[in-house]
């Protein structure tokens, strides 16, 4: 059992009636470390649909946790769900992430706090109302000069708090300020990129209707991207990697395009040249 | 005009005895690390003071390993046993295993050569130098990334891998895949690494 449910569970078993309700969606880590706490919960008031559970880490000032391409090093956040019966759990979904550059060594991530959206869809037919559990066992690296590893397993009730519901919508509402838009939002549009072979690997192009002013890209299977050299300008985005093996062929890039500090999905299929 | 033209003579001039004396020099020698080209060359103290040369190698194959031991992935592959196993395997059949530190002196994660030492030796690694790059001139020059972080040359000095130790960057994996083991097999038996580039994992190198 999971050290950090230990406590809480104690006291649910202690507390008589369920009026006491004790906070299973929130883990206090220890002052020293650099993550200061995470949360699970949901602004949801309706389980009989998807809805959206919301986890949010808030860090100590200089240490900053990855993007789901964290960059030339680092880890991702990674999250394992335990779901009830027929549930099942959609991708977490990032904000946009600033780029962090330090001696040429390119990351992605986030100071001060992350939240992060996961849609969580019922099987049909679900009423709720039986106080089902969401659990999901988080696992992260956050750095700042050096890196921690940390794990936290979180659990929620399927329940309707009001105000864990108004402090999860509050969230919720942030992130949809945060989160990244789609290319067409910014009034771009990405055409079919072209693949070069090179002696080092590949030199990806996509062309852009209207230039942007950097991109991140998510991961490219079997690839290394060289995120250093990645250019922007009147081309559009030029994105050097060097696939695994000769054999390996990537059939797509995916990422965000940022335009004034703002974060727009990319996706477009590669053809090689 | 006539300007434009006499300077566009000189310059041509001046880049034909250019080329002509870096001809006559020899081709200049590679500063930056890529898979099928000659790896940059380099000399570096090993933590007993002595000075080793790649140049010194010539003939051998060569592993690199980035490494910092205050990152957990370096703690990781060398407490599970995995970079101790891969070492001693490697440096048994002859490769020159050749662990290097670019973590600079003002850092949190420097370690002095003592330390270092009594580190490595409890983690029964099986390198057959540590070498000191506390001014990153050589993780540089190979653009290592993190720690760990592998390179294979092979017996003519060319840059064969560039990677990750193996395919499990969060350590859960039942069956890993081990990159830098299955690169210095395919040497062994004079075959062609198949890959020899992945993306290697774990913290920042500290420069």
């Amino acid at each position: 059992m999971p050290v950090s449910l230990m406590p809480t569970l104690l006291l649910s078993v202690m507390a008589i009636a369920a009026i006491m309700t004790t906070d299973l969606s929130s883990h206090r880590i220890e002052s020293a470390s650099p993550v200061a706490s995470v949360t699970l919960s949901t602004p949801a008031d309706d389980f009989s649909r998807p809805f959206d559970a919301v986890i949010h880490l808030t860090l100590s000032p200089d240490w900053y946790l990855y993007w789901t391409n964290p960059g030339d090093a680092g880890m991702s956040l990674a999250a394992e769900w335990h779901l009830p019966e027929g549930f099942q759990a959609g991708d977490l979904r990032f904000p946009t992430p600033e780029k962090i550059v330090h001696e040429g060594i390119v990351a992605f991530g986030y100071y001060d706090d992350l939240i992060i959206l996961c849609t969580l869809t019922p099987p049909a037919g679900y009423r709720g109302g039986n106080r089902d559990t969401i659990r999901v066992d988080l696992d992260w690296l956050v750095c700042s000069q050096s890196c921690i590893p940390g794990k936290a397993s979180l659990a929620m009730a399927l329940d309707v708090v009001p105000a864990r519901r108004i402090a999860a919508k509050e969230l919720a509402d942030r992130f949809s300020r945060q989160a990244p838009g789609d290319l067409a939002d910014a009034g771009i549009k990405a055409g079919t990129a072209h693949a070069t072979r090179t002696d080092s690997g590949l030199i990806i192009q996509v062309p852009l209707t209207k230039s942007v002013d950097d991109f991140y890209p998510e991961t490219i299977h079997d690839s290394v991207i060289d995120h250093k050299r990645i250019t922007v300008g009147e081309n559009g985005i030029t994105i050097p990697a060097t696939p695994y093996e000769a054999s390996t062929i990537v059939k797509s890039i995916s990422g965000l395009a940022i335009v004034k500090g703002k974060g727009y999905r990319l996706q477009t299929r590669v053809e090689y040249q | 005009m006539a300007f434009r033209r006499a300077s566009f003579a000189g310059g041509l001039i001046i880049m034909l005895a250019l080329s002509i004396l870096s001809a006559s020099a020899g081709s200049p020698l590679p500063t930056s690390a890529e898979v099928g080209k000659p790896a940059p060359v380099f000399s570096l103290k090993d933590i007993a003071g002595k000075t080793l040369q790649l140049q010194d190698f010539k003939g051998k194959v060569v592993v690199l390993e980035w490494t910092n031991p205050n990152c957990p992935y370096v703690q990781r592959v060398y407490r599970d046993g995995i970079m101790p196993a891969v070492q001693k395997a490697a440096v048994e059949k002859g490769v020159v295993w050749l662990t290097i530190n670019s973590t600079n002196t003002g850092h949190n994660d420097y370690e002095t050569p003592e330390a270092l030492k009594e580190t490595y030796a409890s983690w029964k690694a099986g390198f057959s130098s540590f070498l000191l790059d506390s001014d990153g001139k050589v993780g540089k020059q190979f653009d290592a990334k993190t720690t760990p972080h592998m390179y294979i040359i092979d017996k003519e000095g060319k840059l064969v891998y560039n990677g990750a130790i193996d395919d499990d960057p969060r350590g859960g994996k039942d069956q890993k895949e081990n990159y830098v083991k299955a690169a210095l097999d395919a040497l062994m038996a004079g075959k062609a690494v198949a890959k020899s580039a992945t993306q290697p994992y774990g913290c920042s190198v500290k420069y």
